[in-house]
C-alpha cells in the first residue's frame, strides 16, 4: 500500500515542469534570391568540309547546306552574328584541301565581341562535314580553335557522321543525311530550340535583400539572423545568431554573391535560388524560451542560436 | 476451537454467559451529513488545505451512496514561489480549486474499542468515488479511493477519517495522469 502510494504520488510530482506564462513571440522569416539571366548574341561560323563527286555539285552541296545551318541558327532569336564561314575543301574532291584559318576566326570572333561590348561573346563552330571516315590534321586545328579564338571556350556543333563527331569531341552532333536534305534545317533547329541562345547571369550580386518583409518590420522588436548560405556577401548582414534591435530606418538586408555562368548553353544554365532565415521576435524577446517540455528554459534573447530551428 | 469445547465441558455455565451485543452504530437507511478539513497533496508545489462536505445514504448496514464536495485555498508553496520570483517561470499543474464527487462506499468491518473509560463504535471501510476536480484552469475528470474510519462520537454524532488517493487527468505542458495524496477528516451527524 505504502509503496503504490509513494509511487503514485512520484507520478504526480513528476509530472510538474516550470513553463513562461509569457513566452516571446517569435516567428520564422526566409530572405529568398533567385538570380535572372541574359541571353547572350548568337556569333557563330559554319565550317564545311565536303567530298562530292560531281564536281559540278559542288557549290550547290555547300550553300545548301550553309543555308540550313543559317536557318536553323535564325531560329534562336535574339542578336545573331555570322562569321565568314571556312570551307576545307573548296572543290569538294578532297577533305581538308585549306587548313581551318584560326587567325581569321580570331580576328572575326574578336571584332564581334567589340562590336558587342557589354556582351560575353562565345563562339560557336558548326563543322559540317559528309565523309565517314576518320580526320587527321582538323581535330588538332579546330581544338586550337576551341581554345583560342576567345576568351570564352567556343562551342562545336557538327553536321556529320558520329565517327566525326565524337572524334571532334563536338558538344552537339547532327547526324549527315545527303546533300539537299530538306529536313536538315529542322533538325539543327531542335539543338537550337534546347541550347540558344546562351545565357549568362544577369549580375555579380544580389543588391540588398530584405531579411524582414515588409509587414513584419512594423511589429518586429529584435531579430536573428539564423543562417545563411556560403554565397552570402561576408559583412552584408547582420551578425550571425545574435540578437539584434530592429532598427526601422534602417532595416536589415544581406547580399548574395552569384556564382557566375557565362555564355552558357540553354541546357546546361540555372538560375540560383539562395535563402537566408530569420527568427523575429514581436514580443517578450527577454523572456524564456523552453524548447520542449522538460528542456531547460533560455532567455531568447541571449541565445547563441535561434529557438524555431531555422538553422 | 479446542479451548471452546474444553471450555464448555468444564464450565457449561460459562458458555451461558457469551452475550451478543446489539449493533449500536445502525446506519441502514439513515444520511449522515459531515464537514470537515482535507490537504490535497499532489506534489505540484501548491499547498493545497480545504474545507469539505459529504452525505452519505446507507442502502444497509455495508453500502451506502456518497456525494462529497471539497473547496481548497490553493497557493503556491514556499519552493515553488521562490522560481517565481526569481524567474517569472510558474508550474504547469493547474492550481486545485474544488471538488465534486459521487460514490460508493463500503463498510469491511464493524468493531468497538475500550477508550478513556467508554465504547467507541467504528466501522472500517472503503470506497470509490467519481467527479470533477476544479481546477485554476480546466474541469478535470477526477477518481478518488479511500479507505476510512467512521465512528460513533455520541448517539447522533460521528467523526469519520478518509485517506485517500485522487487522481485526475490535467492538461499541462502536456495531458498527464496526476496522482495525490487527500486525507479528509470530518465530524456528522446521523440526520
Amino acid at each position: 500500500m505504502r509503496a503504490i502510494l509513494l509511487g503514485l504520488l512520484a507520478g504526480g510530482c513528476g509530472g510538474v515542469h516550470f513553463v513562461e506564462p509569457n513566452p516571446p513571440r517569435l516567428f520564422n522569416n526566409t530572405a529568398e534570391f533567385t538570380s535572372a539571366a541574359v541571353s547572350e548574341p548568337v556569333v557563330w561560323v559554319a565550317v564545311t568540309n565536303l567530298f562530292i563527286e560531281n564536281a559540278s555539285e559542288c557549290a550547290w552541296a555547300r550553300q545548301d547546306s550553309l543555308a540550313a545551318v543559317r536557318a536553323a541558327i535564325a531560329r534562336s532569336g535574339g542578336e545573331q552574328i555570322e562569321v565568314n564561314a571556312q570551307d576545307l575543301s573548296p572543290d569538294c574532291r578532297q577533305r581538308s584541301e585549306t587548313a581551318l584559318d584560326v587567325n581569321a576566326l580570331r580576328a572575326a570572333f574578336g571584332a564581334a565581341q567589340i562590336a558587342l561590348p557589354a556582351a560575353r561573346v562565345r563562339p560557336l563552330i558548326i563543322y559540317v562535314d559528309n565523309i565517314d571516315f576518320p580526320l587527321i590534321a582538323e581535330p588538332a586545328t579546330i581544338e586550337l580553335a576551341r581554345a583560342t579564338i576567345s576568351p570564352f571556350r567556343g562551342l562545336l556543333w557538327t553536321v556529320s557522321f558520329p565517327s566525326v563527331s565524337s572524334q571532334l569531341h563536338a558538344d552537339r552532333s547532327v547526324a549527315w543525311s545527303y546533300a539537299g536534305d530538306a529536313t536538315l534545317a529542322d533538325r539543327i533547329g531542335e539543338v537550337v530550340k534546347v541550347e540558344l541562345p546562351l545565357q549568362s547571369t544577369a549580375s555579380v550580386a544580389s543588391g540588398a535583400v530584405p531579411l524582414l518583409e515588409g509587414s513584419q518590420l512594423g511589429v518586429t522588436r529584435e531579430f536573428k539572423v539564423c543562417a545563411v548560405p556560403p554565397e552570402a556577401a561576408p559583412d552584408s548582414y547582420p551578425a550571425l545568431g545574435i540578437t539584434h534591435v530592429l532598427d526601422g530606418a534602417q532595416p536589415p538586408t544581406i547580399i548574395f554573391k552569384l556564382p557566375q555562368l557565362l555564355a552558357s548553353p540553354k541546357s546546361s544554365f540555372s538560375n540560383s535560388t539562395f535563402k537566408a532565415s530569420v527568427e523575429g521576435c514581436t514580443a517578450n524577446c527577454d523572456r524564456y524560451f523552453i524548447r520542449e517540455q522538460g528542456a531547460d528554459p533560455f532567455r531568447w534573447s541571449a541565445m547563441p542560436d535561434c529557438a524555431l530551428g531555422g538553422q | 476451537m479446542k479451548a471452546l469445547v474444553a471450555a464448555a465441558l468444564i464450565a457449561p455455565s460459562a458458555l451461558a454467559q457469551v452475550r451478543v451485543e446489539p449493533r449500536v452504530f445502525v446506519k441502514a437507511h439513515r444520511v449522515f451529513v459531515s464537514g470537515g478539513v482535507t490537504w490535497l497533496e499532489r506534489g505540484d508545489y501548491y499547498n493545497s488545505p480545504g474545507a469539505a462536505l459529504s452525505a452519505a445514504y446507507y442502502l444497509g448496514e455495508d453500502d451506502a451512496v456518497e456525494l462529497r464536495s471539497a473547496i481548497f485555498a490553493s497557493w503556491l508553496g514556499a519552493s515553488g514561489e521562490q522560481v517565481v520570483r526569481s524567474t517569472g517561470l510558474v508550474p504547469d499543474a493547474h492550481k486545485p480549486v474544488s471538488l465534486l464527487t459521487v460514490g460508493w462506499r463500503h463498510s469491511l468491518t464493524y468493531g468497538k474499542v475500550a477508550l478513556a473509560g467508554s465504547i467507541l463504535h467504528f466501522d472500517l471501510q472503503g470506497g470509490l468515488d467519481l467527479g470533477t476536480l476544479v481546477t485554476d484552469r480546466a474541469v478535470t475528470p477526477a477518481a478518488c479511493g479511500f479507505f476510512g474510519l467512521m465512528a460513533r462520537l455520541s448517539d447522533r454524532v460521528y467523526g469519520q477519517l478518509d485517506l485517500g488517493i485522487l487522481t485526475s487527468i490535467e492538461h499541462r505542458s502536456t495531458s498527464v495522469f496526476t496522482a495525490g495524496f487527500l486525507p479528509l477528516l470530518t465530524l456528522g451527524a446521523r440526520l
